[in-house]
């Protein structure tokens, strides 16, 4: 307890300098400004500002792009909520009652419980980290290279089973991102591999164009191809404040959804979705009138935008600890981190320290800003959503252009752009998710190299898998999870989940 | 052919075209035994795993004609491809790649945003001459002048 204390303590002594306060500011405030902007979720949002953190030094990057994606996440709640048109799929949770209760013209008050219940969230998601990481990353010290290949084969298959749509796509899916992960220098052999006689190549496809692409760009020409409606921005938000009886109604599901999204946080794969439908079906079964909900119900607000903030947050605890991203926006952050020279893993918690507990509790303090600063701008972001489409496109556009040209000066990483837009938006057409595809883009080049290793140090026998327990339990869990998908009964049950 | 049956069919192609890819591509490289694995030996697993998966879409797709061909429709059909965004954003995004380094930030965005803009209604080309000047100036002024970008604004000769 004195030492979680004492790291909470280093951690705050770290994120409260003028710099990393200003950055954690400017982080929030740039996440939100383009969070809110029709569309676009937090992935997109992070792969767009991401060159913008490339001069900072390491610490001060992650803590800005940690606010970037509590900003964007909340944008997102704002648009959900005021146009109806969420970025990400956990909005879509929120947008059930929060637009309706905009429709009645109780914006203010869904805007003001989200906030209220995301910092609720932050704030106990702050401590869980805490307590959990040390333990987890001892445990993830102890790793030898056949029990990387275990957890990052868990990693993907939880991806998989968790995600929306066919299964079979989504393996498809992972293996375009492992067959790009494989062009650039064989490590072992320094032989280049799948650079088709481009030297650019050699060093492999630049992360953050590819990033910018599948999302940003694709997304333009999704939304370009959907006719845009917003209705309710016309209306005066008469009312910011919830009233008391709003208050009451909301504090039980904000408690309920930050532990219930704290927990499914972690789980590799979940992401934010899973937390903010589960917490939303839970407030629903045990509500006595159970038949507001989907009518503007304000409990319908709360309780998946706590859980939504704290799995969000929790995320972070595979990727600190392990090294293994759980989600398109902590693959995002993992690449990140690359490009800064350091590799994400258990070590990180004891050689840079400060960096570990910087970011956790600059986690909390960007929770902070954004219940301060986010209600009293309402108006701006109600503005910002009132551009229309046609002028905002070029914009994003063109920053997708500058943002995958600046971070190599290269003319190839802003055609892989327009490469990867076209590629993403061929999958959207298909029904297929991006986000399985970069996760294994990033994890490719590192199972590889532990694989490798791994057969090495067993001479060439597979057993070495099975009979080492740790691998062994890693592996047995990923099994169970395929096997509940084939499973009819859990199998129809999902359907259900994702088609409501 | 509904939805379901033409994402099997996209899926398909592109596992197909893949491993093809991963053979050829691969097939300089050496791949060494399970202890000891050259070059090529994940790449040739993943070819594998490729194959593997074109030939299971290739199964669902001929069961799903055969056997349901009401079930493969029933999946809602997207809309036709905005075929106008498409081209427009895609010879945007090229031109500015052209220009960048050869003419510079400002006439890179200029053109990049004029074309983009081809796809869109506009009150005529006024605004779109407006909007390209604006955000030309907008991203020179926030990219080079406020966070020191090391772009050209204007074309150099070098």
């Amino acid at each position: 307890m004195i030492e979680l204390l004492q790291n909470l303590l280093l951690g705050l002594s770290v994120s409260v300098t003028p710099i990393n306060l200003l950055l954690c500011l400017v982080g929030v405030l740039l996440g939100t400004l383009v969070g809110v902007l029709p569309g676009i979720g937090p992935a997109t949002t992070i792969a767009l500002l991401l060159p913008l953190t490339f001069d900072i030094q390491p610490v001060g990057a992650l803590i800005m792009l940690a606010g970037i994606y509590y900003g964007a996440q909340y944008g997102g709640s704002t648009t959900a909520i005021l146009v109806n048109m969420p970025g990400e799929s956990s909005g879509v949770v929120t947008a059930i009652d929060g637009h309706q209760m905009a429709r009645q013209g109780r914006a203010g008050a869904a805007l003001a419980i989200a906030a209220f219940g995301s910092f609720f969230a932050g704030c106990v998601a702050t401590f869980f980290i805490a307590g959990l990481a040390p333990g987890l990353a001892e445990i993830g010290l102890r790793f030898g290279p056949a029990e990387n290949v275990s957890l990052m084969l868990l990693g993907i298959v939880a991806v998989a089973v968790m995600g929306r749509g066919s299964l079979l796509a989504t393996f498809a899916m992972i293996m375009i991102g492992l067959a790009l992960g494989l062009v650039g220098t064989d490590l072992e052999t320094s032989q280049p591999r799948f650079t088709f006689g481009i030297d650019q190549l050699r060093d492999g496809i630049s992360f953050v164009p590819m990033a910018i692409g599948l999302f940003g760009v694709a997304e333009i020409l999704r939304t370009l191809e959907a006719p845009e409606q917003r209705d309710v921005l016309n209306r005066k938000l008469s009312r910011l404040l919830p009233s008391r009886g709003e208050l009451r109604a909301s504090a039980m599901p904000i408690v309920r959804g930050t532990l219930l999204g704290s927990l499914l946080g972690i789980l590799p794969g979940s992401g934010t979705l899973l937390a903010s439908f589960s917490s939303y079906m839970l407030e629903k079964r045990l509500s006595r009138t159970p038949e507001r909900f989907g009518q503007g119900a304000i409990e319908g607000v709360a309780a998946p935008e706590s859980a939504n903030n704290a799995a969000s947050q929790t995320s972070f605890i595979p990727m600190l600890t392990l090294g293994i991203p759980s989600g398109a926006v902590t693959a995002l952050m993992i690449g990140a981190l690359t490009i800064h020279g350091i590799a994400p893993g258990p070590q990180v918690m004891t050689q840079r320290p400060e960096l570990f507990w910087g970011v956790i509790c600059s986690m909390w303090i960007g929770n902070l800003m954004l219940l301060v600063i986010n209600l009293p701008l309402l108006g701006i972001w109600v503005r910002i959503l009132r551009i229309p489409y046609n002028r905002l496109v070029p914009a994003i556009l063109l920053f997708c252009c500058i943002g995958a040209y600046s971070v190599a000066s290269s003319t190839l990483d802003v055609v892989m752009l327009m490469l990867f837009g076209v590629l993403g938006y061929v999958l959207s057409r298909l029904d297929c998710e991006p986000a399985p595809l970069l996760l294994a883009f990033i994890i490719g080049p590192m199972l590889e190299e532990n694989f490798r290793r791994a057969m090495l140090i067993s001479r060439g026998s597979p057993e070495i898998f099975v009979t080492r327990p740790i691998s062994l339990t890693l592996l047995g869990i990923a099994a169970a999870l395929l096997l509940t998908m084939i499973l009819p009964v859990v199998r129809s049950r999902r359907q259900q989940v994702f088609v409501e | 052919m509904g939805a379901t049956s033409r994402r099997d069919l996209g899926i398909l192609l592109m596992m197909a075209a893949l491993s093809v890819v991963l053979i050829y591509g691969g097939q300089n490289l050496q791949l060494g035994s399970t202890a000891r694995m050259g070059a090529g030996y994940v790449p040739r697993m993943l070819a594998i795993g490729c194959a593997v998966l074109a030939v299971v879409f290739a199964g669902r797709l001929m069961a799903g004609l055969l056997w349901s061909p009401r079930k493969a429709a029933e999946a809602a059909d997207v809309g036709p491809v905005h075929w106008r965004a498409l081209v427009s954003i895609s010879v945007s995004v090229v031109a500015f790649a052209l220009l960048i380094r050869p003419a510079g930030l400002i006439t890179a965005s200029l053109v990049a945003v004029l074309v983009c803009s081809v796809a869109q209604t506009y009150r005529g080309w006024g605004e779109r001459l407006i909007l390209a000047g604006g955000l030309a100036a907008f991203s020179g002024l926030l990219f080079v002048t406020a966070l020191g970008l090391p772009f050209d604004l204007f074309p150099t000769l070098r």
